[in-house]
């Protein structure tokens, strides 16, 4: 009881005290809305260049890459030269583009979403969602992790059926490092998304 | 009367009370019908040692108390897994209800195993199960990101059932679903209430059991097989199958034996001279086998082919001179009768003494297939000789009397030119060199499998099911007092296993063995997986295929209970320890063949050296073999070597010169080393059923050799071939009927008895060949060079 009333005050009080300094989305809710129309509204592939570049753009401003980029390589970050960190989160980035946000755009269709809750967590909040995937007959949990950066709200990770995007991301580059070092894990990047780029020009 | 009186004695005996002799022949014949008549055919290995052998006291004992080891083995095969596991379940649940089974042990389906699979995994497998699923699980909630990233195209991981050990191999039989090449495989156990020497029960039961898997096969969509085999289908088999071949080879003999007579003697009244008394002598050989045994094992089941081929000698050769004497008497049937019997009783005497003395050598071995061998041919040749000696003058007196048949004048022998006693001696010299080469090839086959019926696929697919599980199905069974003593037993087996690595051994069990260790540990694990699995749901509900299936029957498994030794089912309880618990038996399992001879015997002798204490007790066939073959290997030589000697004495007896008794035994060796040749040709080996055959090669052989030598030295100034050529008739004919005989057998579907025919004609004919042609050829090579080799006091 003494926890959920806690909760429910720093919301209040971050709702009428931090919100007025964002200037467009006033909650973290709004955040991820914004972000997830954003992905929804891309098209794969592109019927209109400008305007998914312009989508694309509005979807990154959401994502924490340096965040996401330390979360995932947690024993490899700080041991990484800074022209390594620039190239690996100039790479994930663009896989994002290239393989998460299709993905995505797929995953969540034209499906309801609804955000049931907002809790505090670590330097910011958890907003949950759930995708009602009704063809399918389930409802998939999607909880992501935003916090205030620089008067707007920034997503560092995402979590699927109770595992994050960064431990399933950690778990791979790990493998590929114990194998082939940092720059192997930076070649098999450039690899991927030069096949997705392919994959998707195809389409 | 003096000795050299006895010949015309008999002669007059016969003439006068031929027909008192003939009815006294029918009386016997009447008085003998009821024993022969219920003479049984055993085919059993048990029956070849003697009653109070260890191996048969413990096998019986372990009968009583547990049934044996022995189970009608049921094998399910289908492309398809569930099409196997439901047709061996449906067929166990059906045979479970025959009046004549006791109970059915599906070790495919057992309902204390249902969800306790997991349990008999070793504990290191179990944690890497979990591992499994925990990658699974992964794999997928992945792929169902749509967030990440694949970077390593990463396969699907699989519950790879294959690389998950089992805690001890016995759990291997039909227990867990495994894949070889094209089938999935099941296997049910049926212990039938009867023994396994019951045939007819088991007649009935296979085919009740086939029929019922017919009406189970209609309602299954897959294709599913189903084959019979073990100890209670092979014996079966086996039986079924000799009884058959006794009917063909006798019926092929008769006909062959028939077939010699009519073209030797060109009329019809030499096959009532010929089979009337022979068939006289086997009938009574057959009652008197009742009496003094009560059965015919699968050695002896052939004797009556056998003495057909060896007892038709004495016919022959009465027949043959009786039929030569009569026409040099002008008609006169007593003085026929008198050269007959005065030429021919001595020959015949020695040649029936030293052939029953060959055989009756046989009876001092331990091996019970010899020792009823050399019985009843002993006493079967004393028998036959009788009833023909008497009998067949007797038939021809009433004959000769009342229907006098007309003969044409026999025609005059003629001497074999120089050239060809040059030519027969260069042509036996070369085969004699070609079988000295084949010697070395004449070994002994232990493999029981080609001892079997031909086209019976019974042990093959025993053998399959040892390939598919890798478990040969044949265990030797420790008897030991107590479930504590079957267990320290059971260990210090499997110690012993771990430090020999060629050992011949592959594990050992005891009851406790099917409880599987570490339940504690296991369980824990599986309850792990198991909220992994319920962490994952929204993964699990979305994965399709064969993936799902695997992980929904994996759930099944996760909730095992602890298996105590009371939850095992009641079969098994009992083919360990019986209904009274009175015993505790250890079941050893051999690494190989053990249908091989020679793995037999060296699996059973370590067995029997590791000294376990005397309070336990080795039984089992295998165990049976051992000492089957053991006794043979012992038995034989000393048994040839006796037969050998005790013949060689005889003969003294009858020639009194060394020399004489060399050369009648020269058609022997020489056909000995001739028949070595011909079987090294034809890839014939020595196994434990032709080996019995030996003696009578041994004792025909000399036959010939008596007959004809006995007839050469009593003339004086014949070349000898001219003066054989009476005595050869006789010679010839004998020869060629015991080789009818045996090339009747060499047809039979059983391959044993197949193989000893097949060494009887190569004996025979090598023996005969020997003691017509290359023997005679080598005398009259010797005298054509001035050696008079013998001093003939007979007759001109």
């Amino acid at each position: 009881m003494p926890k959920t009333i806690i909760r429910a005050v720093v919301t209040v009080l971050f709702t009428w005290v931090a919100l007025p300094c964002f200037a467009v989305e006033t909650t973290p809710q709004e955040g991820v809305q914004t972000f997830i129309q954003s992905i929804r509204s891309m098209q794969f592939p592109a019927q209109d260049p400008d305007g998914q570049k312009a989508l694309v753009e509005k979807a990154n401003t959401y994502l924490d890459l340096e965040a996401l980029s330390r979360k995932a390589l947690p024993q490899h970050w700080d041991n990484v030269s800074p022209e390594d960190r620039q190239a690996f989160q100039r790479l994930l980035g663009a896989l994002i583009e290239e393989v998460a946000y299709p993905q995505s755009t797929e995953f969540m269709g034209q499906y309801e979403i609804t955000y049931p809750a907002i809790t505090p967590a670590g330097n910011g909040f958890e907003v949950q969602s759930i995708v009602k995937q009704e063809a399918e007959g389930l409802e998939a949990e999607v909880l992501y992790h935003v916090y205030p950066l620089d008067g707007s709200w920034k997503i560092d990770d995402v979590t699927l059926d109770g595992v994050s995007i960064t431990e399933d991301l950690q778990y791979q580059f790990d493998k590929i490092i114990e194998e082939s070092q940092f720059a192997g894990l930076l070649e098999t990047m450039q690899k991927r998304l030069t096949e997705a780029r392919a994959e998707n020009q195809a389409s | 009367m003096n000795v050299s009186q006895f010949g015309s004695w008999n002669a007059r005996f016969v003439y006068k009370y031929a027909p008192w002799i003939l009815a006294a022949i029918v009386l016997s014949c009447a008085a003998a019908a009821p024993f022969a008549k219920n003479l049984k055919l055993h085919a059993n290995f048990l029956e070849l040692l003697p009653a109070e052998t260890p191996s048969v006291v413990n096998l019986k004992e372990l009968t009583s108390h547990v049934g044996g080891t022995s189970f009608l083995i049921c094998v399910i095969e289908s492309p398809n897994e569930s099409t196997a596991r439901i047709a061996a379940e449906r067929l166990s649940e059906e045979a479970a209800k025959f009046e004549s089974v006791d109970y059915v042990d599906n070790r495919s389906s057992v309902p204390a195993f249902e969800n306790r699979k997991l349990l008999f995994l070793k504990l290191e497998s179990v944690a890497k199960l979990k591992q499994d699923v925990r990658d699974i699980l992964g794999y997928y909630r992945r792929q169902a990101n749509p967030f990440f990233v694949d970077l390593l195209n990463e396969q699907a991981p699989e519950i790879d059932v294959a690389s998950y050990e089992l805690e001890q191999k016995v759990y291997r039989v039909g227990s867990f679903e495994g894949k070889d090449k094209k089938n999935f495989m099941r296997v049910v156990l049926v212990k039938p209430r009867h023994t396994i020497g019951d045939f007819a029960d088991s007649r009935k039961l296979f085919n009740r059991t086939l029929a019922t898997f017919e009406t189970i096969k209609q309602d299954l969509k897959h294709p599913v097989t189903l084959g019979l085999t073990g100890p209670y289908r092979t014996r079966e088999s086996e039986y079924r199958t000799l009884k058959r071949d006794l009917r063909w080879t006798g019926i092929i003999t008769t006909v062959l034996l028939a077939i010699i007579m009519l073209t030797a003697f060109r009329n019809l009244r030499c096959l009532v001279y010929t089979y009337l008394p022979l068939s006289a002598g086997i009938f009574l050989t057959l009652a008197f086998t009742q009496i003094a045994i009560g059965y015919l094992n699968l050695i002896t089941a052939f004797l009556v082919s056998i003495l057909l081929g060896m007892g038709s000698d004495y016919t022959l050769h009465i027949l043959v001179s009786l039929e030569n004497d009569i026409r040099h008497q002008n008609g006169d049937i007593l003085k026929a009768l008198d050269q007959t019997y005065n030429e021919l009783w001595k020959p015949l005497m020695s040649s029936m003494l030293t052939t029953a003395v060959a055989f009756y050598a046989m009876v001092i071995s331990s091996f019970e297939g010899f020792r009823h061998f050399g019985l009843i041919a002993g006493v079967g040749i004393v028998i036959s000789f009788v009833v023909v000696f008497y009998g067949l003058p007797s038939l021809f007196v009433l004959g000769e009397k009342y229907f006098p048949a007309k003969r044409k004048p026999a025609p005059k022998p003629k001497p074999i030119h120089r050239n060809g006693i040059y030519a027969i001696l260069i042509a036996c010299a070369l085969f004699s060199a070609y079988s000295i080469t084949q010697l070395h090839a004449m070994k002994f086959n232990y493999d029981f499998s080609d001892l079997q019926a031909k086209n019976d696929n019974t042990i093959e697919l025993a053998e399959r099911i040892g390939h598919y599980f890798g478990v040969q199905l044949n265990p030797v069974g420790l008897i030991t007092p107590t479930r504590e003593r079957a267990d320290e037993i059971t260990d210090r087996i499997n110690a012993y296993i771990k430090t020999k690595p060629n050992t011949n051994f592959d594990f050992a069990t005891s009851l406790t063995t099917h409880v599987p260790q570490d339940q504690d540990a296991k369980i824990k694990i599986l309850g792990e997986i198991e909220a992994l699995l319920a962490q994952r749901e929204a993964v699990i509900a979305k994965l399709e295929g064969t993936d799902k299936e695997r992980i929904e029957e994996l759930r099944a498994q996760l909730k095992a209970q602890p298996l105590a030794i009371d939850d095992l089912p009641a079969g098994m309880q009992r083919q360990y320890e019986g209904d009274e618990r009175a015993i505790s038996i250890v079941f050893v399992y051999p690494n190989d063949r053990i249908i091989d001879g020679r793995v037999t015997k060296k699996f059973v002798n370590e067995l029997r050296s590791l000294d376990l204490g005397p309070d336990i007790k080795l039984a089992g066939e295998a165990v049976l073999f051992a000492d089957v073959l053991s006794r043979l290997e012992n038995d034989t030589p000393v048994v040839m070597f006796v037969s050998f000697l005790t013949v060689i004495g005889l003969l003294f007896i009858h020639f009194r010169r060394p020399d004489h008794v060399l050369w009648v035994l020269a058609p022997v060796i020489i056909g000995f080393l001739w028949t070595c040749g011909m079987a090294g040709a034809s890839d014939l080996h020595y196994n434990f059923i032709n080996l019995t055959i030996l003696p009578s090669i041994l004792g025909v052989g000399i036959d010939s050799g008596i007959y004809i030598f006995d007839h050469y030295r009593s003339k004086r100034d014949d070349n000898f071939f001219v003066s054989m050529q009476k005595t050869s008739k006789g010679v010839l004919l004998s020869s060629l009927t015991n080789i009818a005989a045996f090339a009747s057998l060499a047809f039979a579907h059983h391959r044993g008895m197949a193989s000893l025919g097949l060494l009887g004609v190569f004996g025979f004919t090598s023996c005969l060949l020997a003691s017509v042609y290359f023997v005679p050829s080598l005398i009259e090579f010797y005298e054509l060079r001035t050696q008079h080799i013998f001093n003939r006091t007979g007759e001109k």
